[in-house]
């Protein structure tokens, strides 16, 4: 299995576990897949994407589906 | 890559430019104390490191610049390095006096990824990935277990939960939380959301007739508070005055001052136990740090043994969990001063309002004029900070008669006045409930990322874990299977490395002591034993990187190994790293000796230094394989050292040369085996030499006669003045001088002169003889 589908894999099982909106498994799962395992996020950088997910989680409307490769 | 030299100009122990030259071959360089092989070694971490370990003390300067140059390096020399690799590429550092440096051909060799840590090991290192915390262990390993990725997500994942909590204000918002929970509990008791509903609807229709537009609690709130307040602004100024009384009556800080005073109890019980054991970790630390401000092995200040990591980290856990317990309680007292600061701000605002204003002025001139004079200057603020218990009793004696009197005085209030208070009351707190739904929501959701996010870290950590396993399985296999090299049939096994349960970012090694399996090696193995396993653990990592083809340093790491496992660690290298270059820095001349007799010298060149005299002469290297320079350097001062140090080389030497040529001695018992010398050997060789020693002359081979004389030569020096240099010690310097060249003379003469190579190559395996490459001299075995 590729990094990339056993990412979404971790995504989708942690999802069904603590079900979260669409937004926010995308979005976590863009970081992981690049931005995230890079390097360490600076204090600025984690507080602008704490705030991101955040309002990612007020998106609570949406259908819930499973993230695909 | 490998390594075609290291040039060093004023650098460390160097003055004018020294090069050490492996020429891309592994290398095995012999010099005595000081002589300056570190500073090659040095060279290498200042590279990589851009600062040289052994040297971070206070006296070395913020960029050791007082440390990396030589300490008589003229006014107008550069201190510089560089490293020539195999490709020709070279990297060139030039140390300016400040100890800033530049560098060019920066990444000449791909040295940018190499790994101090798996590329030097020096001597006072061989123990260090035994002795490392745990942690220190993990991030060791980390590079090797190829898991950077993943553990970069995992550990970014921890920091975005701490910024989403901090972000989101979470604590902040569950107090609030907390405090609109208590304040329902005033109010509704144990009533349910359903009940309170029903409480306001009926208030509702009560005072604003049915609710047929079916308005949500919320807006029933609001308009029910508007009515309220609407009839409550037309009271006579009588009933006002009782309403705002009721609000006084209403306040109860006495609830609050005896939260606050049980929390404080129940603090100061959980405070105690807990400064005397910080007092006690605090001592033990300071004793800790002194200790380790001095050497690497600390001991436990009580009984001696040594401290273990792991029962110190124990030690710290439990302290953490003791301090959750008081952090809890604080909380909750905190939280008390919070309700009581709210009271007091109620009783002052109802106190001070105008239409109380005749009850008050009644109270003032009688006995309360003290207690108001207190409530007005009374900073609520600071009190939500701190609240001594001084403050309590003080809020007691002065606020408690206010508030008595308040409840003596609303019980003559009208039944009107009463109900509308009552009835606000209820529409107040169900509105402050409800509102808190949507607070308790965003709690909900962020808690719900959170647990979300946790779970996604844990997952990696998992498979961090479940990936780190294999890999560190593998270089087990390996730790053991050189292990098993160095110390064959001894009652150390498996040794393995393992992931603790107990934390996430550590690793730690184990093994089987006498049968017995021990969470730490240091809990049983001698220092020589733990040498040698942070040796086979070094090893073994490097073994990991064999595709990267980089070269490893190894800095005198064989002082703790007994003979025995010296000779065990050559088969290791060379069964393990044929393919690697291996640069071997030792001051054990014995073991150089072995060394140069037992190694490939197709794969290996050997040098020796000569000794260091002063720092503006700086590292010499001497133009022979042999260490006797080291015994030339002492002819002047002291001959008789140096016709000792002679006899001492031809000690060893002669007796690596006569295992080599299975020269039969006659068997002496115990350790006598083990003590002949140099006469000895030459006596045998000299009495087997005439059939067995032979050179070539044209198709055949005769006795090599010019050879057996000056050994005959040699070993009559030996036991003349070899001795006297020994025991009487009045060897005068010219006969030590010449005893020096016979002796090296006699070496000499093991060693072709036509192809350089000594007389150690057996052609096959069964073979009768030892030749050297040519074939042009050979010693036939057992033709005697």
């Amino acid at each position: 299995m590729s990094e990339i589908a056993w990412i979404m894999e971790q995504v989708n099982a942690a999802k069904k576990i603590y079900p979260v909106p669409n937004a926010v498994s995308k979005r976590l799962t863009e970081l992981l897949k690049d931005k995230l395992s890079l390097r360490q996020l600076t204090t600025a950088e984690a507080s602008t994407l704490a705030g991101i997910l955040i309002l990612d989680m007020a998106h609570v409307n949406e259908p819930d589906s499973e993230e695909k490769p | 890559m490998k390594i075609k030299t290291i040039s060093l100009s004023w650098f460390r122990g160097a003055a004018d430019t020294v090069c050490l030259t492996p020429d891309c071959k592994s290398m095995a360089i012999y010099g005595e104390n000081g002589a300056g092989k570190s500073s090659f070694v040095d060279a290498i971490e200042y590279v990589l490191n851009g600062k040289i370990g052994h040297l971070a003390h206070e006296y070395s300067g913020k960029h050791q610049e007082k440390a990396i140059p030589n300490t008589h390096k003229p006014s107008g020399v550069k201190t510089e390095l560089s490293i020539k690799f195999t490709d020709d590429s070279e990297l060139q550092m030039e140390i300016k006096p400040n100890g800033s440096s530049t560098i060019t051909g920066p990444d000449s060799g791909g040295i940018s990824t190499w790994d101090y840590r798996r590329t030097v090991l020096r001597q006072n290192e061989v123990a260090a990935f035994i002795l490392d915390t745990k942690g220190d262990k993990y991030s060791t390993l980390l590079p090797l277990l190829g898991l950077e990725q993943l553990e970069l997500d995992a550990s970014n994942l921890r920091q975005l939960v701490k910024s989403i909590e901090q972000l989101s204000k979470l604590k902040e918002l569950k107090g609030a939380l907390k405090a609109t929970q208590a304040k329902r509990t005033i109010i509704f008791g144990a009533d349910t959301n359903a009940q309170i509903i029903q409480k306001i609807q009926n208030l509702y229709t009560k005072h604003c007739g049915p609710n047929d537009d079916m308005k949500d609690i919320l807006s029933c709130c609001k308009e029910l508070e508007l009515f309220l307040d609407t009839a409550i602004a037309h009271f006579s100024s009588d009933q006002k005055r009782y309403m705002a009384i009721h609000g006084v009556a209403e306040a109860n800080p006495k609830d609050h001052v005896k939260a606050i005073r049980d929390a404080s109890i129940k603090l100061a019980e959980s405070t105690e136990p807990l400064i005397t054991e910080r007092l006690e970790v605090l001592e033990s630390a300071g004793i800790f740090a002194e200790k380790l401000g001095a050497s690497i092995e600390l001991h436990c200040p009580a009984c001696g043994q040594s401290i273990a990591v792991d029962a110190f980290q124990s030690h710290v856990t439990d302290e953490r969990k003791r301090l959750q317990i008081i952090i809890k309680t604080f909380e909750s007292r905190k939280t008390a001063m919070g309700a009581l600061c709210d009271c007091l701000g109620s009783l002052k605002s109802n106190s001070g309002k105008a239409d109380a204003k005749s009850w008050r002025d009644e109270l003032i001139m009688g006995n309360l004029a003290g207690s108001f004079a207190y409530l007005d200057k009374l900073d609520i603020q600071a009190l939500r900070n701190s609240c001594t218990d001084a403050e309590l009793s003080n809020i007691e004696s002065k606020l408690l008669p206010i508030v008595e009197a308040a409840v003596q005085a609303s019980r003559k209030a009208p039944a009107e006045t009463l109900v509308l208070s009552a009835d606000k009351g209820v529409v107040e707190g169900g509105k402050a409930v409800f509102a808190a739904q949507e607070q308790a929501d965003t709690v909900a959701r962020t808690e719900g990322l959170i647990l979300f996010m946790n779970t996604l870290e844990q997952g990696i950590r998992d498979e961090i874990k479940r990936r780190a396993k294999s890999v560190m399985n593998e270089i087990s296999a390996d730790i053991r299977g050189m292990w098993s090299i160095l110390h064959p049939s001894e009652t150390i096994e498996d040794v393995s490395l393992y992931l603790p349960e107990d934390a996430d970012k550590a690793i730690d090694i184990s093994l089987k002591f006498h049968g017995v399996t021990l969470e730490s090696p240091r809990l049983t193995l001698s220092e020589g034993n733990r040498n040698s396993l942070g040796l086979c653990i070094f090893l073994a990592m490097a073994k990991r990187e064999a595709d990267k083809d980089r070269p490893l340093f190894l800095d005198d790491v064989v002082v703790s190994l007994d003979r025995n496992h010296r000779g065990m660690l050559v088969e290791l290298l060379e069964k393990e790293f044929a393919n690697r270059q291996v640069v071997i820095l030792t001051h054990e001349r014995e073991w150089y000796v072995e060394l140069r007799h037992m190694l490939d010298n197709k794969n290996w060149k050997f040098q020796a230094l000569l000794p260091y005299i002063t720092p503006d002469i700086g590292i010499r290297w001497s133009n022979r394989t042999t260490t006797f320079d080291d015994a030339r350097a002492q002819l002047i001062d002291r001959p008789d050292s140096a016709g000792n140090d002679a006899r001492k080389i031809m000690d060893v030497e002669l007796s690596l040369i006569a295992e080599g040529f299975h020269i039969r001695l006659p068997y002496l018992r115990g350790e006598k085996n083990d003590r002949r010398m140099a006469h000895d050997f030459l006596e045998r060789l000299l009495a087997d030499g005439a059939k067995c020693f032979q050179k070539r002359e044209g198709q055949t081979y005769i006795a090599h006669n010019d050879a057996l004389t000056i050994l005959e030569q040699a070993d009559r020096l030996l036991v003349a003045w070899g001795n006297r240099a020994s025991h009487s010690f009045d060897v005068v310097r010219p006969e030590a001088e010449k005893l020096i060249d016979v002796c090296e003379k006699a070496l000499d003469q093991f060693r072709c002169e036509s192809c350089k190579k000594s007389v150690w190559f057996a052609e096959a395996e069964g073979s009768e003889w030892v030749q050297c490459q040519c074939g042009n001299i050979r010693w036939r075995y057992g033709k005697a």
